[in-house]
């Protein structure tokens, strides 16, 4: 009897502590789902047709690298209640709220346009032409914030994440050899080939995978949301969830086209959806599906990222739980973004190659801002408390935030000078 | 729920606004230790190398 009550009991706790999660869970699992964005299936898609599983190693390191820069985001929206584009205002003025304001404002902006481009792409393979495209999502995504609640949209974009797990079963359907996955993909080795494009695939995988984009987004939802300092550890581990079926995703796309298009030289993941349709209908339908779910999930994120961001800066009320006409510019804003996206995909001959590079190199300049802003606030014993960074905290963000700097500054000139590291 | 100040939910003039968000955040609040001010240096400094690189980018661009 007693082992029957104490089973009842852990069983309860168990429960009660599941449902608990899934009250808190959210910011970190959409965030990191989202960050394998239109962009980021390209680069997988990519990096598996030209490496095969040699890189496979390297993503899975991205993990817990990406786990660690939002963490921080975690505790800071908790503790301070306040987004990030209103947290380095604060704490360092407005020359640097500014530049990280209008540097954000831009980037997403253009991240946004590619995201279209992604869903365009992707519902063309289905015959659907993009003006068509771009009116369904924009209905679709004002659907979803004018509910009039965040836990809702939430809950909405959760599902939308699901789907991002299509990669799973598109994996399996081209019947990937295990031991060869597991014998090339997890023995951290380079392949051999040209140095210089297996830096810029390196890159490529380490700037969609931390984007400044989520650094704003998940410390705005977590404040949305309404955490609590308590909250924290749930939300450390929904972080972690996330980065875990991001890696997840990223790992199974790359199975993809490294399974089957090995050797091939892919631009786009909409190609590659065409290729492989070529090859196995379901497995191209599911990854233009997974496509356009990833440019889905990545314009709903980013749209609202910047919406928050300058309803924190200017004072408007800024939250998915206003109505329309509580927070009348937050969703004008939202819309606006939207339809300038929309509408520049639909220009004819839009220069969408000059708008991708333009990405890479603001997401350059404003990633290690972003990155130095968030330790120097981790740090702050005055506004964190007891919240602020440990020293393993910080031997680890620091190293990786030195990395990451590093990282993208040669990803960024290299895609301002594709000769430079030939 | 975030706890919003609304006052600025009226569209007001976009200079005014600006110059009250200015003087409001004037004085930043972090504390400027040396890490602090070295941070940010290093940070200028790294910004104004990259925006100097892009000016060079587009010149080059727009010659060619």
């Amino acid at each position: 009897m007693n082992l029957l009550s104490r089973s009842f009991y852990q069983y309860r706790r168990i429960s009660k502590m599941m449902k608990l999660f899934l009250i808190i869970a959210g910011p970190g699992i959409i965030v990191m789902v989202a960050d394998n964005d239109a962009g980021g299936i390209t680069t997988y898609a990519a990096t598996g047709a030209k490496y095969g599983y040699d890189l496979i190693w390297f993503l899975v390191l991205l993990g817990p690298i990406a786990y660690f820069v939002q963490e921080m985001t975690v505790r800071l929206g908790a503790v301070t209640k306040r987004g990030h584009a209103e947290a380095i205002f604060d704490a360092f003025g407005s020359f640097w709220g500014w530049f990280s304001f209008f540097d954000l404002g831009l980037t997403n902006q253009l991240t946004l346009i590619t995201e279209f481009v992604g869903m365009t792409a992707a519902l063309s393979i289905f015959g659907i032409p993009p003006f068509l495209t771009v009116v369904i999502v924009i209905i679709l995504m004002g659907a979803m914030i004018l509910q009039g609640r965040y836990w809702t949209w939430e809950k909405l974009a959760i599902f939308f994440c699901l789907i991002n797990l299509i990669y799973i079963p598109t994996a399996f359907m081209v019947h990937p050899s295990v031991g060869e996955v597991l014998r090339q993909g997890m023995i951290p080795h380079f392949p051999s080939g040209s140095t210089s494009q297996l830096f810029f695939f390196l890159m490529a995988n380490v700037g969609t995978t931390i984007a400044p984009w989520m650094v704003f987004f998940q410390q705005s939802s977590v404040v949305d949301k309404g955490m609590k300092e308590k909250d924290i550890p749930w939300g450390q581990f929904d972080t972690i969830i996330g980065a875990f079926f991001t890696i997840v995703v990223a790992t199974f796309c790359v199975i993809v086209t490294a399974t089957v298009l090995r050797g091939v030289d892919i631009e786009s993941a909409a190609q590659a959806a065409i290729m492989l349709m070529g090859i196995n209908k379901y497995v191209g339908t599911f990854l233009a599906i997974g496509l356009f779910d990833a440019g889905f999930l990545g314009a709903i994120c980013i749209s609202l990222a910047t919406s928050w961001a300058i309803g924190e800066v200017f004072g408007w009320a800024h939250s998915l739980n206003n109505k329309v006409r509580e927070a009348p510019w937050f969703y004008a804003y939202y819309f606006l973004s939207l339809l300038i996206a929309g509408i520049v995909v639909l220009i004819p001959n839009a220069p969408l190659v000059l708008i991708t590079l333009f990405v890479q190199v603001t997401a350059t300049t404003l990633l290690p801002a972003a990155l130095v802003f968030l330790i120097l606030l981790l740090n702050n014993e005055e506004l964190m408390g007891p919240y602020k960074n440990n020293r393993f905290q910080n031997i680890v963000n620091f190293s990786i935030v030195i990395g990451l700097i590093i990282l993208s500054t040669a990803y960024g000139l290299s895609a301002l000078f594709p000769n430079l590291f030939q | 729920m975030n706890e919003t100040n609304h006052q600025f939910n009226k569209p007001k003039n976009l200079i005014e606004t600006i110059r009250e968000i200015n003087a409001k955040y004037r004085t930043p609040r972090i504390k400027m230790t040396r890490m602090v001010k070295l941070s940010l240096i290093a940070l200028r400094a790294y910004l104004i190398v990259m925006l100097l690189i892009l000016f060079y980018k587009f010149l080059t661009l727009i010659i060619h």
